[in-house]
């Protein structure tokens, strides 16, 4: 079976070595992004199963690579994008760009990871 | 290690599954986590100087999202306090909060080299 790829694109290191640690036992291999630019690039190289997208990162943000998403029309694969922003609007704004669900920040890995087991058992993922 | 402690600024019960499998990640995690500490308070600091808010809601939002991992809930609590500030555009008490900041941090700071050294080759020997 062909290994399920995640990129995971946030510029916190110790939370994508812990969400790196916790989705390779479910059969993701998984690429990390440091900011924005790194992640349209590995996106970009070979689309994901599954992204992983903080909102608030260095040289591009989120928003900006889900516009880039959007006008280079690069989709079929499950968004997840970790927010601060704990507002509905905010979340819609991010879902109209194609995000498939928003995760506000701070969140627990090990639940997130249980939720994406949940969504790929489903064939979301 | 810093589980089920009130005392404690930080709870690691998060972790201690990763710990259990893989210690080296264990550690590599607490020692990413305290190398990253040193640029990003100086970019803290060097945006305070120049009341720059965005900066300081950026920098804030890092340590919120990175402390979280760690269970640093009283630090995570200053840091959302500066992140909400920050983005507000209203600076005004801001020298307070990194006061606060300063100090909640050194108390994670210092229960994490605790840990690295709990970690550390020969320890459990000591």
């Amino acid at each position: 079976m062909t290994p399920k790829t995640a990129i995971l694109c946030d510029d916190d290191k110790t939370t994508t070595m812990i969400l790196k640690h916790l989705l390779t036992p479910l059969g993701f291999s998984v690429s990390v992004a440091q900011n924005g630019k790194e992640g349209m690039a590995l996106i970009e190289a070979a689309k994901p199963d599954l992204l992983i997208l903080d909102l608030e990162m260095p040289v591009k943000n989120g928003i900006s690579v889900l516009q880039d998403l959007k006008e280079k029309n690069i989709s079929g694969f499950y968004t997840i994008v970790l927010s601060s922003h704990e507002s509905e609007t905010a979340h819609d704004q991010v879902k109209q760009l194609g995000a498939d669900e928003v995760v506000v920040k701070p969140f627990t890995p090990a639940l997130l990871v249980k939720h994406i087991e949940d969504i790929a058992k489903e064939g979301r993922v | 290690m810093a589980l089920n402690n009130p005392e404690s600024p930080v709870d690691l019960n998060e972790l201690v599954d990763i710990r259990d499998a893989d210690a080296s990640l264990f550690k590599s995690i607490i020692d990413q986590y305290l190398m990253d500490i040193p640029g990003h308070v100086e970019a803290l600091q060097k945006a305070q100087v120049q009341r720059d808010a965005e900066a300081i809601g950026q920098q804030a939002h890092f340590f919120r999202g990175s402390s979280a991992n760690f269970r640093a809930n009283a630090f995570v609590d200053v840091c959302g306090r500066m992140e909400t500030q920050a983005h507000s555009g209203n600076l005004q008490n801001m020298t307070v909060l990194m006061n606060e900041f300063t100090r909640e941090l050194q108390r994670v700071r210092e229960a994490l080299e605790a840990e690295q050294r709990k970690c550390a080759p020969g320890a459990e020997d000591v």
